[in-house]
């Protein structure tokens, strides 16, 4: 007998289904705004004008600078991970979270700090004089304002997603396997090259590639180092071009990119799970470096940590301690910032509820909740407010006023449910399907399981997932400029605002703010990755 | 308080992707026994479960409360409204909330105050009042699931399904922990369903025990006539260890005592060790204790395919003649398995 059609979940469905519908539609409306004007709206002359002239300088400059980050990062993060995770060497519990520390602070911050340190009236330069007694122009530096200089600050902010998914891949992996490897007579070398790289390399390219996306959606740090990638691209069409169609058709290139990052992130991190269940492993136990050797690998951490985060931070609070400029001017920007990053949250949240319950419902929520999120999440912010524009414009709304503030905290939610889905989502599917199903045998209807089962358990994910959406929102910028109202500063565009009327003084306090504000969360969830670590070396 | 009625599947079947897991199964839960639903792993016991709770919809027939159609391929009342308590191997107490508000989550209709008395009764029913305020990872595994079996219990169900709910228990505690929640189980005098894949469990705890095989129920019956008078194969292996033996490999004494046939399967304690001098001589070929009794594996005629069971303190050696002696009642002679 064939299965019969069921009336009643089936009317369940759909009504799920249209929640998490209205979700993924607030949630993709921008990024589908902006690809629709960037496929059918049409370039005119402008356009021509830009393909012969700056579209080829655009795109293989945003590429460049992409295969550059991603050199340094592996550089600087698969290394450090592989000693981290399975060697014992001097300040190893230190850098172990410490080396995550540059996730706090944005790449334009980042790019301010060190285009300050490299300047010829800077400290590293004035040192070189120093101790050489040479004059600027006998010797050759290098030089920050390039994609090089762009590709080195992404790397410095951003290498930390690879440390840490390169980490959890090399603490997952099977000493049965390393053992196996030895007994046929494989070096440690060998070893590394043939059997750890290869099973951490699902993990590698996940975080290489979440990287590589807020690389190609960096505007700040490449419009201050005047690097002309996609990005800067759009703004410039759209602000000083005002050319809407042009940023759109930009846009669309830069959304290609942007998703074609994502698909090898989610191919890659499924490959990663499967290897972590597939096979039943012991966690190597960490080998004890030589003395000479303990050093050496503690000073290479030091050095990065001091690259990445230490050197840059001190720069900017002596640079702020020593011109003591802007402490009254910040108290606007910085409330703006709180109120934008709260209400933003608050929307976030909301949604990512939304389609994190309807992902459990059904497969067709699952389905355009995962699409969307991560649509708004690929899509840099500086596309989604070009998308928010448009649809502005078929509206007929105005931007002016508080409805801009609206449309930011849209556009704020759109870009970053994924981040909010993500946490709850793990923490949702820590609770095993079986609680709600003896909620339901106990009487409680979907509502009511939802409020008094699925909520308080995810109650930690939830934490996290809202702390890591204010963060994430304080520090935005592309978006924010382009669609704060008149005169509505938050501490990202003032930064942003100073650092490019050459005022890098005054840019200090707000990106130390900034980075401050980012440091507790970063420190959490470092501490809880850490701990995790060792429960479950431990167990 | 409810009125006890029968919980019934009547001819259910349930099929995920063409394939039927459950097939025209029948059953029936009265009030007051405890029925076990044994079978191997993917025989389909947990989705006639979860079709009985509601959790999952029927393809065709019905389950039924009494006359009240529950699930039908027309109708299909939802898990929350059924009154049906459920008892998970995972024991699914929510971590947000300690013992008591565990077992007060589906109290409904009364005040704070009356579901906080009632929910400590409970816990104290099951010997657990001293651990009211603890969270569940507080608790040991035991302790988990007894506040399982409380919180069921409390809201007053029509039937109880229990899920494989003490393997995944500590075997030193196992013991006492089925020993209470039965004991409160049965006290309820509500139908109770215990899924389970272990046989002396099933045995030992229910009081009728349906064996399921590949979505079908083969043989549903007390455990001691389903354990002396299995009708198929797969129940008589379902309930214990069995082995074949050809009729010409038997002794020609004890041939005389069973039906005709070219075959017997036998349950090991078919053939005991003699206390005294009466019996069949053989020889030992193998004797392993296994706690209390020895498994013995014996040669007759040249051939060494009987197996045996003896009490005692000796261990006889291989090669050692003993004599052994027959108990009919645990020959079965059964047909073949179908492919």
């Amino acid at each position: 007998m064939q299965p019969t059609a069921r009336h009643l979940p089936a009317i369940r469905l759909s009504a799920s289904a249209l929640t998490t519908l209205v979700a993924a539609l607030l949630i993709g409306a921008p990024v589908i705004a902006a690809l629709l004007t960037g496929l059918f709206g049409g370039g005119g002359e402008a356009w021509s004008h830009i393909v012969s002239t700056q579209l080829f300088g655009y795109t293989f400059t945003t590429l460049g600078v992409l295969l550059l980050t991603t050199v340094f990062i592996l550089l600087l993060a698969v290394p450090a991970a592989w000693f981290v995770s399975l060697f014992d060497f001097p300040g190893r519990g230190i850098f172990e979270w410490a080396l995550i520390l540059p996730l706090a602070a944005p790449g334009y911050v980042l790019a301010y700090a060190w285009a300050d340190i490299m300047e010829v009236g800077g400290p590293l330069q004035s040192v070189l004089r120093d101790v050489t007694g040479l004059s600027a122009r006998d010797y050759w530096f290098p030089n920050l304002y390039s994609a090089p200089g762009l590709s080195f600050v992404m790397a410095c902010a951003l290498f930390p997603y690879v440390y840490l998914t390169a980490r959890a891949a090399f603490s997952n992996l099977s000493l049965c396997t390393i053992e196996a490897a030895r007994s046929l007579g494989a070096s440690p070398a060998r070893i590394f090259i043939n059997v750890v790289l290869p099973s951490a390399r699902p993990a590698i390219f996940a975080g290489l590639a979440l990287a590589l996306m807020e690389t190609a959606a960096d505007y700040g740090a490449a419009s201050y180092l005047g690097v002309q990638t996609l990005s800067v691209g759009i703004f410039r069409a759209w602000h000083s071009f005002s050319e809407p169609a042009v940023a759109a058709r930009l846009a669309f290139l830069l959304i290609l990119i942007a998703f074609g990052l994502q698909l090898i992130e989610r191919r890659s991190r499924g490959r990663g799970s499967v290897q972590q269940t597939a096979t039943r492993w012991r966690t190597p136990k960490r080998r004890k470096l030589s003395r000479q050797a303990g050093l050496m690998v503690a000073a290479g951490c030091f050095a990065i940590l001091l690259m990445a985060f230490i050197l840059p931070v001190t720069r900017l609070v002596w640079v702020s301690v020593e011109t003591g400029i802007g402490q009254k001017a910040i108290l606007r920007p910085f409330l703006n910032s709180l109120v934008l990053a709260a209400a933003g949250s608050a929307l976030a949240f909301v949604l990512a509820v939304t389609v994190v319950v309807g992902a459990r419902q059904n497969r067709f929520s699952q389905l355009i909740g995962r699409i969307a999120a991560g649509a708004g999440y690929a899509a840099p912010g500086i596309v989604l407010a070009l998308g928010a524009l448009f649809i502005l414009s078929w509206t007929g709304f105005s931007v002016a006023g508080p409805a801009a503030l609206v449309f930011l905290v849209w556009i704020y939610a759109s870009r970053f449910t994924a981040a909010g889905a993500e946490p709850l989502s793990a923490a949702f599917s820590r609770a095993p399907a079986s609680l709600g199903n003896a909620a339901r045998s106990l009487g409680a209807n979907r509502f009511q399981r939802l409020v008094r089962v699925d909520l308080p358990v995810a109650m930690s994910g939830a934490a996290a997932a809202s702390i890591i959406l204010f963060v994430e929102m304080l520090k935005e910028l592309p978006a924010t400029l382009m669609l704060r109202p008149f005169n509505w500063d938050t501490l990202a565009v003032q930064a942003h605002a100073y650092a490019s009327d050459e005022r890098l003084a005054a840019a200090t306090l707000p990106s130390l703010l900034i980075t401050l504000a980012g440091l507790g969360p970063v420190i959490l969830l470092s501490v809880q990755l850490t701990k995790a670590g060792e429960s479950r070396a431990a167990g | 308080m409810n009125e006890l009625l029968p919980l019934k599947a009547v001819g259910v079947s349930r099929f995920y992707e063409g394939t039927p897991v459950v097939n025209e199964a029948s059953l029936t839960l009265e009030p007051g026994k405890i029925t076990a639903l044994l079978g191997q792993s993917g025989a389909g016991k947990s989705t006639l479960l979860r079709l009985f709770a509601g959790l999952e919809p029927v393809d065709a027939g019905e389950i039924l409360l009494g006359d009240k159609v529950l699930s039908s391929t027309s109708t299909h009342v939802p898990a929350e409204s059924r009154s049906i308590g459920l008892i998970f191997q995972d024991f699914a107490l929510f971590p947000h909330l300690n013992a008591l508000d565990n077992v007060g989550f589906g109290l409904k209709g009364m005040t704070k105050e009356a579901r906080r008395r009632e929910s400590g009764e409970w816990l104290e029913r099951l010997g657990l009042s001293h651990r009211a305020k603890a969270y569940p990872h507080q608790l040991s595994g035991g302790e988990q699931q007894r506040v399982s079996i409380a919180r069921a219990l409390a809201a007053k169900p029509v039937a109880i399904l229990m899920d494989e709910p003490f393997s995944g228990l500590d075997v030193t505690l196992k013991s006492e922990v089925r020993r209470i929640a039965l004991a409160a189980v049965s006290e309820a005098g509500i139908p109770a369903l215990l899924v389970s894949h272990d046989a002396a469990e099933a045995m030992r705890d229910a009081d009728r025990i349906a064996v399921m095989r590949k979505g079908v129920i083969l043989q549903e019956d007390t455990p001691e006539a389903l354990y002396l008078n299995p009708t198929s194969l797969p129940v008589a292996r379902a309930l214990g260890p069995l082995f074949p033996v050809a009729r010409a490999d038997l002794p020609e004494a004890w041939a005389t005592k069973l039906p005709e046939a070219d075959s017997y399967c036998l349950r090991p304690e078919a053939i005991r060790l003699s206390g005294d001098e009466s019996g069949v001589p053989m020889e030992v070929v193998s004797a392993q204790r296994t706690s209390a009794l020895m498994e013995l594996k014996l040669k007759y005629n040249g051939h060494d395919t009987l197996r045996g069971i003896g009490i005692g303190a000796r261990r006889p050696s291989p090669g050692e003649m003993v004599k052994v002696t027959l108990s009919p009642e645990f020959v079965f002679c059964l047909p073949p398995e179908s492919a």
